[in-house]
């Protein structure tokens, strides 16, 4: 019974992709013809059937940015980022929307340390951290179990030597993919989607205004409360704003 | 600039001593006359002394009364002119003698005399009255400051000017109306002002007065008098403390008659102003001190920018709806009575997305009802730079009312308006990009990706996909696996009694199955032979004993020793012994038997190796 229920839900999943591979050039289609509008629905058409890559994302952005959509186009840019983090071509056109982004919020300095460390934790994807924390395991376990079986010969004298690198490589793809998992798990970022939306100093319509964010802002996401949402800027400012001006990445 | 109307050289208060002209015996008249009837003490006044006729320059100086009791003597000018009337000659001398009074009351001023041939003329005496200090008369101080007379001039108090000023004690930039008239009892031809007082430490603002001033009369003294304002003006005082009004001066021309003349028809028919002798004179009023008051520092609003009158303000916006990126217009303004000229553009308080320019400013001032007032505009060039409806806020403006004494702050209606989104492309916005950023922004985004990847169900991860799961715990099964391998191959080569432990088993089904080939052979011996090998090996391989020597008591102590049931025990011994027997046993075994007891053995072999 159960292999019947996965068995008809991979050939569900496979006529979705096959749906949302459809749409998709239905949707370059409408991009390239310069009719924005019709693009991004069919683009949200495929997200809302519950498949997603990085493209339809950052093709995504592209119709938003087209329509002057600033916060959304950075938005989806922001999305296909975070599932292609190497892209050249998401990293200028997220670089070209932020130019637009009314507020400059001043990075602050950070120690050269944390900037090599961070630079180090995120020299690779989180996905290819899991791809290769798995295929590292995996290949330590094969050298392992072949050094216990061969007696003599080029496989364990091969595997002898292999042994110890690869758990040492395995240890950092491990640090890197735990790091990266935590990253997600507890930093959750946003975008102003709204015009413009005064942050007030509490989760409330009266609070005293702490100051004013624009539309393409990128603000890390804290806790809510309400239908308000805590925010946090880059330079440590923070405040409430309404959850439904932000979009979450 | 010129009295058109004639005026009348008329004398108040001063008696002639008319000697009519008889016959040519006596040719000359004497005339006496004093400036002001009315004086104040030390006052100065002139009495002038007019002496006429065609031989008049050959009369004796005249002989004044004595006027010690009352009026000091401060000096004499004479002059002398001479007129060809009717084709007699006249000539007419006058002589003017300064006093300054020195006692009030009423005085007489005796009749002065004068010798001619011998004969002595008097004028008839005068009366003068000087007032105590303190209640000056109405003519008082007309600010007259006579130049020395021309000859023949007897103007006196006849012209003078006349600076008013509305109050004396404003505040700081309230403002002075102050008006200079010119008085006149004859007829002013033309005049022109000579000097103007520099208004210093006050802002001026001039009245536009009519090209043909407009005269009234008003009669002062008893005397009535052409009145005509030359000059109005209003002062806003910028500094705080005493201030004097400097005098202005004035230069006019008079027409003043030969008072000799005979009031006769026929003289009176010349009696017009082109046959007057043209007198110039200056006059100037007199300062005029006017006390600043600062500005109470009471109540003083943080937003008060010098502003003293009485104001109105309002705001529009060209239009109520408008894209990012175009440009508005906001109109403030601000109207009323007081300083407009020197109002400061009101401080906007704009939403920080707003681009502003300085303000175009407006200003259009009416002088009417001797007030200052008008209307500043200052017109507000606004570019929203993002989206969205926004009020502005109110616009303040405060201002010192100098009738309440107090300040007064009034603001406009917030206004509203909506932003959408423009249709240009994203520009720079936010300031302060550098040249590089902007050139950037010329370009476009770059294109989409239209090679198809795999899709994959939206949050789905390689770390969560069972593949990464069974690459996880694989490797480590595998590991537990070969470990186990590697020990039991470990104690197959090492430990004898394990390897026939593992052995046991295999061995005695070897010999069952031999035994079971044997069941239909007619065979009991061998059979019997084949199982008792079969259940021996298995106790002798599963024990590590050496079978040959294996007694069957030996071995169920053995077992025992195991913690193996008795039951067990015993059905394995029955077994053997059932061998051991059938083996020794004569004649023929029955296939069945033997099916029966192989089934037995097996069963017991069975329980025996769960057992152990």
């Amino acid at each position: 019974m159960k292999k019947v229920f996965i068995v008809l839900a991979l050939i569900s999943q496979s006529a979705l992709a096959d749906e949302a591979t459809t749409l998709f050039q239905q949707a370059n289609r409408y991009y390239e013809a310069g009719q924005y509008a019709e693009a991004t629905a069919a683009y949200e058409k495929i997200l809302a059937s519950g498949m997603e890559n990085w493209q339809v994302h950052y093709n995504l952005g592209n119709a938003y940015f087209k329509q002057r959509q600033l916060g959304k186009a950075i938005l989806y840019y922001e999305k296909a980022q975070a599932l292609n983090p190497d892209s050249e071509d998401i990293r200028f056109n997220l670089d070209l929307a932020n130019i637009s982004v009314i507020d400059r919020i001043p990075v602050p300095p950070r120690s050269l340390v944390v900037v090599w460390l961070d630079t180090a934790l995120h020299v690779v994807s989180l996905r290819l951290a899991a791809i290769l924390t798995a295929a590292l395991w995996v290949l330590f376990f094969i050298l392992l179990i072949f050094k216990l079986l061969a007696r003599g010969g080029l496989v364990q004298r091969l595997s002898q030597r292999l042994l110890w690198p690869s758990l040492v490589v395995w240890v950092i793809a491990a640090i890197i993919f735990g790091w990266q998992l935590y990253e997600k798990s507890s930093y959750r970022y946003g975008i102003v989607l709204a015009s413009r939306v005064v942050v007030t100093s509490a989760p409330s319509a009266v609070a005293t205004e702490v100051f004013t964010l624009h539309e393409g802002v990128r603000v890390q996401l804290e806790a809510a409360s309400g239908t308000y949402q805590r925010i946090r800027l880059v330079d440590g400012k923070v405040g409430w704003m309404p959850r439904e001006v932000l979009g979450q990445i | 600039m010129k009295f058109r109307e004639a005026i009348r050289f008329t004398v108040v208060g001063v008696a002639m001593a008319f000697t009519p002209m008889f016959a040519q015996s006596i040719d000359i008249a004497v005339n006496a006359s004093v400036d002001q009837a009315r004086i104040a003490l030390q006052d100065q006044f002139t009495l002038s002394i007019e002496v006429s006729g065609a031989d008049a320059s050959r009369a004796s100086e005249p002989k004044l009364p004595a006027m010690e009791s009352f009026a000091a003597y401060a000096g004499v000018s004479t002059s002398q002119s001479i007129q060809l009337i009717n084709g007699r000659m006249s000539v007419s001398k006058s002589y003017n003698y300064a006093f300054i009074a020195t006692a009030a009351g009423r005085h007489e001023i005796g009749p002065v005399t004068v010798e001619y041939k011998g004969e002595k003329f008097a004028t008839q005496p005068m009366t003068i009255e000087i007032a105590q200090q303190g209640t000056p008369p109405p003519t008082q101080q007309p600010g007259q400051r006579s130049t020395p007379a021309e000859p023949g001039t007897d103007l006196g108090n006849a012209i003078f000017l006349k600076a008013e000023v509305d109050r004396r004690r404003v505040f700081q930039n309230e403002p002075v109306l102050v008006r200079y008239k010119i008085y006149t009892r004859v007829t002013v031809t033309s005049f022109g002002i000579s000097q103007l007082p520099n208004f210093s430490g006050f802002w001026a603002e001039d009245f536009q007065l009519p090209q043909q001033p407009r005269t009234t009369q008003e009669v002062i003294d008893g005397q009535r008098y052409l009145v005509a304002e030359i000059k109005k003006v209003a002062l806003f005082p910028q500094s705080v403390g005493k201030k004097i009004l400097q005098p202005l001066q004035v230069e006019c021309e008079a027409q003043v008659q030969n008072r000799r003349r005979s009031r006769d028809l026929f003289d009176s028919f010349f009696d017009d102003p082109f046959m007057a002798r043209t007198v110039r004179r200056a006059v100037a009023s007199s300062p005029v001190e006017i006390e600043v008051e600062p500005l109470p520092e009471e109540g003083k609003p943080a937003s008060f920018a010098g502003a003293v009158g009485n104001y109105t303000i309002s705001a529009s916006l060209d239009r109520a709806a408008v894209k990012t990126n175009e440009a508005i217009t906001l109109k403030i303004v601000i109207s009323g009575a007081g300083n407009l000229r020197v109002l400061s553009p009101p401080k906007l308080e704009l939403p920080a997305d707003f681009e502003t320019y300085d303000p175009k400013i407006d200003q259009s001032i009416n002088y009417n009802n001797d007030r200052v007032s008008g209307s500043k505009t200052f017109e507000y060039v606004l570019v929203p730079r993002s989206a969205g409806n926004i009020e502005l806020k109110p616009i303040t403006f405060s201002f010192f009312e100098p009738r309440s004494r107090t300040y007064k702050i009034v603001s406009t209606s917030p206004l509203a308006l909506s932003v959408t989104k423009g249709t240009e492309e994203f520009v720079a916005v936010g300031g302060g990009l550098s040249k590089e950023d902007v050139r950037l922004i010329g370009q476009d985004i770059r294109f989409i990706t239209t090679a198809p990847l795999p899709f994959h169900a939206i949050g789905a991860a390689f770390h969560r996909s069972p593949i990464f799961y069974a690459m996880s715990i694989t490797p480590v099964l595998a590991l537990g696996l070969v470990l186990l391998y590697r020990r039991h191959q470990e104690k197959l080569s090492t430990n004898e009694a394990y390897r026939r432990g593992r052995r046991a088993g295999r061995v005695a089904s070897q010999h069952l199955r031999k035994a079971r080939g044997l069941v239909g052979k007619h065979d009991g011996k061998a059979f019997y032979a084949e199982v008792q090998r079969a259940l021996m090996s298995f106790i002798g391989n599963k024990l590590n004993v050496a079978e040959a020597g294996l007694v069957t008591d030996e071995l169920a102590t053995m077992l025992q020793e195991r913690n193996v049931a008795q039951e067990t025990i015993d059905a394995y011994v029955r077994c053997l012994q059932t061998c051991d027997m059938k083996r020794f046993a004569p004649g023929e075994i029955s296939e069945n038997e033997m099916r029966e007891f192989i089934e037995q053995a097996s069963e017991a072999l069975e329980k025996m190796e769960r057992a152990l």
